[in-house]
């Protein structure tokens, strides 16, 4: 069954994007591209050839399909059925260090085109994931500590109505710095904007400028799989538990699609903030986290 | 079970050999004059650090500690015709012979029961200072730019880790009480917070390569303290709780990972410095095509070195980050405070190292060149590059023997967790292997690659000019901690027609925290204390026979009263 999720998880990937593109579609009171965009840029480029800038090295060539490995990697041991299986034994630790394995192929992957907007994008991207992963392990702790439980899938065991009742103000500000993390890493308004293609204003498309063909889809499915991987996460995380079938999985996708709609609507209504306050609204979000904890831990 | 003799002689071996064959080829040219003197101090070092690690007791052990730091100085004099060696150099002796002083404070103050706090602060300032505790770090990024790389790689790899070697051998018994231990583990916490977080901030705005690696050491230093210092905070509560082991494994094997990964980085920085005659990252660029064996070996080192999964780098963090998580879920209100401290400030440690090592390999090896000396490198001679795959193939070793040293340590506590780590990142590396073959056979044109020129912005003409330097890339995460690193501009505004701005130029400089803030205003002050005394030494002989007449006579005073 869990063999059968993570099929599922993959077919899935591209389909949210569409949901977040066309929830922005009818706030802007357009028609949209469609639901199922995504999949038909993605084969679409699988035919294509697979350009190089003039002097790259073999970095440039395993960055995109490296990237998209590691966050693979990371749905694989997702607990998607809830709990049990492989999640069990993985440190929740290891989950982020793989997203941040991938990530760090991109950087690379995008300074070896020695291509000035290129560069600019990666810069940022270490900057801000840099401040992110601060937040990440603050979050980590209290639930680690909330849960008993240092693996993923004990960490994502969920939180009951019981437990949201007794603990809600920490548990709300958990939400919010972990929602912040969520569209930082997805590189979604308000700290960046996947739409505008001006490359001085952009962190994840700026660094994809010079990549095309299959090495473009790579990276354009693995972006939908880290979005669906953190939604999920930020899912699981407050869901309550649905015990480990069928129900569960039904509960986690749809909650999904939920986080979907609602990163579309943040889009529609807010504008992307200037990148130098970005740092400062992500450092804000570990305070929020350190805040929590501290309310957790001490009443 | 490896012996703790056994890890901490492993680096002095492994990586002095490879030092040494790096050696041969990297003392070129004229400097080949004085190959003997610089063979003579470098089996010297690795003599006296191997005797370090096998001395049977607390003399030998000092005496082995002092000629450790002597011999050393001499390589790190090697190149005594430039300034800034002598001045590194003397930066060094005063760090080593501070740092015997404070031992033999602590080796006297051992025997009695009653100061053993003492003892403990003295070897934490004499261990300290070769270990790179902040802020007795201060030698560090001045001593290893200056040496020669295959001295600063047994340096960095083997040498500093030997502090901590000198607290597990002398200090483990202290340890055993539980009020020693909770000083013990917070010191070493405190100060392995503060050395990793710190350590990996400085590295972000150097320029020159092997300042940059040498920050780093106070980094990896800083975590392997951390391991160390939640251990013995665990073990204070609970002598028999496997997490105190799991967190002193992970610390041990860390120093081990450290050793090999930071040693071929530092033997590629040789490299670098012997192909192309500069260290300075902005100025060099696109060696990875010209240096194609330099340069990837160079990439899966930093890689690991970032503490990023497959490599070893990662499982020596692992095991601490399962330490630090395991003690906050205890609840005990100790354990869960250090246990955030610990899972922060590697985590904060990892995000800069990220973007530290990818400004090494970006602005060293990718892109374009950016000046004519980068433009002609060429590969090195063979053994250059097969000194650092030697080590290499140690780090990619030690992958699975980290596990097997964790589950040896900790009696199979945590070892599926590490297997299944190790296990996941090598299917990381295998899909990014099925995924590479994907695009070459199952896309009907991934074969096709052809060069296009890269896209900037619709200018058809990008010259290497106006991509992205290594200083340019950390400069927005050195603006946002700016109060502390004291980033110095120095800015040359352009002159003549705007439209055709010519001579402008930026350069920037971040001295250590501790050396500019601390030891310098503190070495002068002394300096000028000693100014005083300059009195009695004015080379007049009159005032020094008088001097000696005064005292002959106190003395005979003394003499007659007692």
């Amino acid at each position: 069954m869990n063999i059968l999720c993570i099929i599922l998880a993959a077919i899935l990937a591209p389909l949210f994007i569409g949901i977040v593109n066309q929830t922005k579609a009818f706030f802007g009171g357009r028609r949209g591209p469609g639901l199922f965009r995504l999949y038909a840029d993605i084969r679409k480029l699988l035919g294509k050839s697979c350009p190089r800038p003039e002097h790259s090295t073999w970095i440039f060539d395993i960055a995109q399909s490296a990237s998209l490995a590691a966050v693979a990697a990371a749905v694989i041991v997702f607990p998607w059925t809830g709990g049990g299986g492989l999640a069990s034994l993985v440190p929740a630790a290891l989950f982020f260090y793989l997203l941040a394995a991938g990530r760090f192929f991109t950087v690379i992957g995008s300074l070896d085109a020695g291509n000035a907007f290129e560069g600019m994008g990666a810069s940022r991207e270490v900057q801000f994931s840099a401040l992110a992963e601060l937040v990440v392990f603050v979050i980590l702790g209290f639930l680690v500590f909330l849960a008993g439980d240092i693996s993923l899938s004990g960490v994502l065991s969920g939180i009951s109505p019981g437990e949201w009742r007794a603990n809600v103000i920490p548990l709300v500000l958990v939400f919010l710095a972990f929602l912040a993390v969520f569209l930082l890493e997805n590189c979604r308004v308000p700290f960046d904007d996947p739409e505008t293609h001006l490359e001085l204003t952009m962190i994840h498309e700026a660094m994809l400028l010079d990549v095309g063909g299959p090495d473009l889809a790579f990276a354009l499915y693995g972006a939908a799989l880290k979005f669906e991987l953190l939604a999920a996460f930020l899912v699981m995380m407050f869901m309550p538990c649905f015990g480990n079938g069928w129900l569960h999985v039904l509960a986690l996708f749809s909650g999904i699609a939920l986080l979907s709609v609602a990163t579309g609507i943040i889009e529609s209504v807010m504008a992307r903030m200037r990148f130098l306050k970005s740092p400062q609204t992500i450092m804000g979000a570990a305070l929020v986290a350190a805040l929590a904890v501290l309310i957790f831990v001490c009443f | 079970m490896l012996s703790t003799e056994t890890i901490f002689s492993i680096p002095v071996l492994a990586v002095g050999g490879a030092a040494a064959v790096h050696a041969t080829a990297y003392i070129h040219g004229e400097a080949r004059r004085h190959l003997p003197r610089f063979w003579c101090f470098f089996v010297l070092t690795l003599a006296s650090m191997a005797a370090v690690v096998l001395a049977d007791g607390k003399l030998p052990f000092l005496l082995a500690w002092e000629a450790m730091g002597l011999a050393s100085a001499g390589l790190v004099a090697f190149e005594s015709k430039e300034k800034s060696v002598r001045k590194a150099t003397w930066i060094y002796l005063l760090a080593c012979h501070a740092g015997a002083c404070a031992l033999m404070l602590a080796g006297v103050l051992m025997n009695r029961p009653d100061a053993a706090v003492a003892a403990f602060a003295c070897a934490v300032v004499g261990f300290g200072l070769k270990i790179g505790f902040p802020p007795f770090h201060a030698w560090l990024p001045e001593a290893h730019p200056a040496a020669p790389a295959p001295a600063s790689a047994i340096m960095s790899g083997a040498m500093i880790p030997l502090g901590f070697y000198g607290f597990i051998r002398f200090f483990s018994v202290f340890c055993m009480e539980p009020s020693n231990a909770v000083v013990y583990g917070w010191t070493f916490l405190a100060l392995g917070a503060i050395g990793s977080v710190g350590g990996i901030l400085f590295a972000l705005p150097q320029a020159n390569l092997k300042r940059l690696l040498a920050f780093s050491s106070v980094e990896n230093m800083g975590v392997v303290s951390m391991g160390l210092g939640l251990s013995a905070l665990i073990a204070g509560k609970d002598a028999k709780n496997p997490l105190a082991a799991l967190c002193m494994a992970g610390a041990l094997a860390h120093v081990l990972n450290h050793a090999f990964l930071k040693g071929s980085l530092f033997l590629a920085a040789g490299s670098v410095l012997r192909q192309t005659g500069t260290l300075d990252q902005d100025r060099l660029g696109g060696l990875m095509r010209r240096m194609p064996f330099t340069g990837t070996l160079f990439a899966v080192n930093a890689f690991g070195l970032a503490g990023l999964p497959p490599l070893n780098g990662f499982l020596g963090e692992l095991a601490i980050y399962i330490g630090a998580f395991s003690a906050i879920k205890t609840g005990d209100p100790v354990l869960v405070a250090a246990g955030f401290l610990v899972a922060v400030s590697l985590s904060v440690t990892g995000g800069l190292a990220i973007a530290a090592y990818a400004k090494a390999i970006g602005g060293t090896f990718l892109g374009e060149p950016r000046s004519k000396m980068a433009d002609d490198a060429v590969e090195t001679p063979r053994r250059m590059w097969v000194a650092q795959l030697f080590l290499t193939c140690l780090s990619v070793a030690m992958v699975p023997r980290t596990v097997l040293f964790v589950h040896s340590m900790t009696g199979g506590f945590a070892t599926g967790i590490l297997i299944v780590a190790a296990v996941l990142g090598m299917s990381f590396a295998a899909i990014t292997v099925s995924l590479l073959l994907i695009r070459r056979f199952a896309c009907p044109r991934g074969g096709e690659k052809p060069r296009l020129p890269v896209w900037d912005c619709g200018y058809d003409r990008p010259t290497a000019r106006m991509a992205y330097t290594a200083m340019a890339f950390t400069q927005p995460l050195v603006d946002l901690f700016r109060p502390l690193l004291r980033t110095r501009r120095h800015v040359l505004p352009f002159k003549g027609d705007p439209a055709s701005p010519s001579d402008a130029a930026i350069a920037t400089e971040t001295d250590d925290l501790a050396l500019g803030g601390l030891w310098r205003p503190v070495f002068t002050k002394i300096a000028r204390l000693f100014q005083r005394v300059h009195l009695l030494q004015n080379g007049s002989l009159h005032l020094y026979i008088l001097i000696i007449l005064m005292a002959v006579l106190a003395l005979l005073v003394f003499a007659f009263v007692s």
